[in-house]
């Protein structure tokens, strides 16, 4: 799968499983950050988001915060970490 | 989209029962020192008179107490409770000052001079003895403190989720004076992704997770939902149950009353015995439990009516009027 096509897979996965209904997933910034200044999620989302994350690809995210909070920056930074958890 | 949760700058509702709570380690010890010398029933008598000075050098907390106390006498005249003034204020901050002056005892390790009532405590030890964790939903109601230091005798690992800017002041405080026995602290940071991924991790290890669900953090306006609370509509938080639903956590009802000179009853209710809530289902089964822990903690209130110390604009007055 392309960078692309995994971004653009990981947004639809935002949209769905945070339930966001005034965002379509084209509409996300891959680079741009997700959380409070962002897209104004907050930790329940991202442990939601983890959640499914975890379902979808088989990764596992672990539980050091500040490592989370890199990963679930934005996008681009999941997209990355996907990639490197599934290598 | 969601809301954003303004990174506010501290309250100005920061009240005396704040000051309070986070305390002073001379005081602390002044009153530790005090204990052992003259012993409960003497030193308890001291609190009348720093009860009367906090009523009149604190004005701050009056009126949201006044509030309460006149919410409560309106939704229940069953409990024949008299108009609000000085006196009812005074015996309310006194009832307060022996909340804390006990605090003071069980922290310098002297909780053998508390008697604990018992009710539904099984459930915790049931839980521990199965390695499942579990979220504990507190209030300013009694002493979750208590709550804490008890369990804690029991072996029981409970975490305890702080606003930030207290966390580090009372983490701290706590260390000082009571070094065998840290509290462990989980910091409620609406600016961070963190929060809930520490509390998946003790819950992971099976601990419990202690959260007072009656008071909304500063600045924090997302994820709320009005509910009666003593005849009027006062904003809750939804994420502790949000929560229980996400990662399938049990979840209890938990409070600590004094019933006697120096008698407490911890009490335990289960709200949920633990199961993931499907994602459809969730936001309607987390209002769900928030209305049963609400009318639960209306009905302590009902039962002690001076021993619920939330002096703080619990109605959010300044949003939507008296």
């Amino acid at each position: 799968m392309t960078d692309e096509a995994l971004a653009l897979e990981i947004k639809k996965i935002i949209v769905e499983s945070l339930a966001l209904e005034d965002i379509a997933p084209e509409e996300i910034e891959t680079a741009a950050p997700l959380f409070v200044e962002g897209l104004g999620l907050d930790s329940i989302d991202a442990l939601e988001l983890a959640m499914s994350l975890e379902e979808k690809y088989g990764v596992t995210v672990g539980d050091d915060p500040d490592e989370n909070q890199k990963i679930f920056y934005s996008v681009e930074s999941l997209a990355q970490f996907v990639t490197v958890q599934r290598s | 989209m969601k809301s954003v949760a303004p990174a506010s700058p501290a309250s100005s509702n920061a009240t005396w029962a704040q000051l309070a709570e986070s305390g002073s380690l001379f005081a602390a010890r002044l009153m530790r020192r005090v204990y052992r010398l003259l012993g409960r029933r003497l030193s308890s008598g001291l609190l009348w008179p720093i009860a009367l000075y906090f009523s009149i050098v604190r004005g701050d907390g009056r009126v949201a107490q006044r509030r309460y106390l006149t919410r409560l006498r309106v939704v229940a005249p069953e409990l024949d409770l008299p108009e609000p003034s000085f006196a009812t204020c005074l015996r309310h901050t006194h009832e307060f000052s022996v909340n804390i002056f006990d605090r003071m005892v069980a922290w310098g390790g002297e909780l053998d001079d508390i008697e604990f009532l018992h009710r539904g405590s099984e459930h915790l030890f049931s839980l521990a003895e199965q390695g499942k964790g579990a979220i504990l939903l507190g209030s300013h109601l009694g002493s979750f403190d208590m709550m804490r230091l008890l369990a804690g005798r029991h072996g029981l690992a409970v975490n305890v989720l702080m606003y930030t800017r207290h966390a580090e002041q009372i983490g701290r405080f706590l260390a000082q004076l009571d070094p065998d026995h840290p509290v462990r602290v989980i910091s409620l940071d609406p600016s961070s992704t963190r929060t809930a991924f520490e509390i998946r991790q003790c819950l992971g290890r099976g601990e419990f997770v202690g959260i007072l669900g009656d008071r909304i953090w500063p600045g924090d306006t997302g994820r709320r939902e009005w509910i009666p609370f003593l005849g009027h509509p006062a904003p809750f938080s939804l994420r502790p149950f949000l929560l229980a639903g996400l990662l399938g956590a049990p979840l209890l009802f938990s409070v600590c009353v004094r019933r006697d000179a120096a008698t407490y009853e911890a009490i335990v209710e289960p709200l949920h015995s633990g199961g993931i809530v499907p994602r459809g289902e969730r936001d309607a089964q987390a209002r769900k439990w928030l209305e049963q822990y609400v009318a639960r903690l209306e009905q302590g209130c009902r039962q002690t009516p001076y021993q619920w110390f939330n002096f703080y604009d619990t109605w959010h007055t300044h949003e939507r009027g008296a």
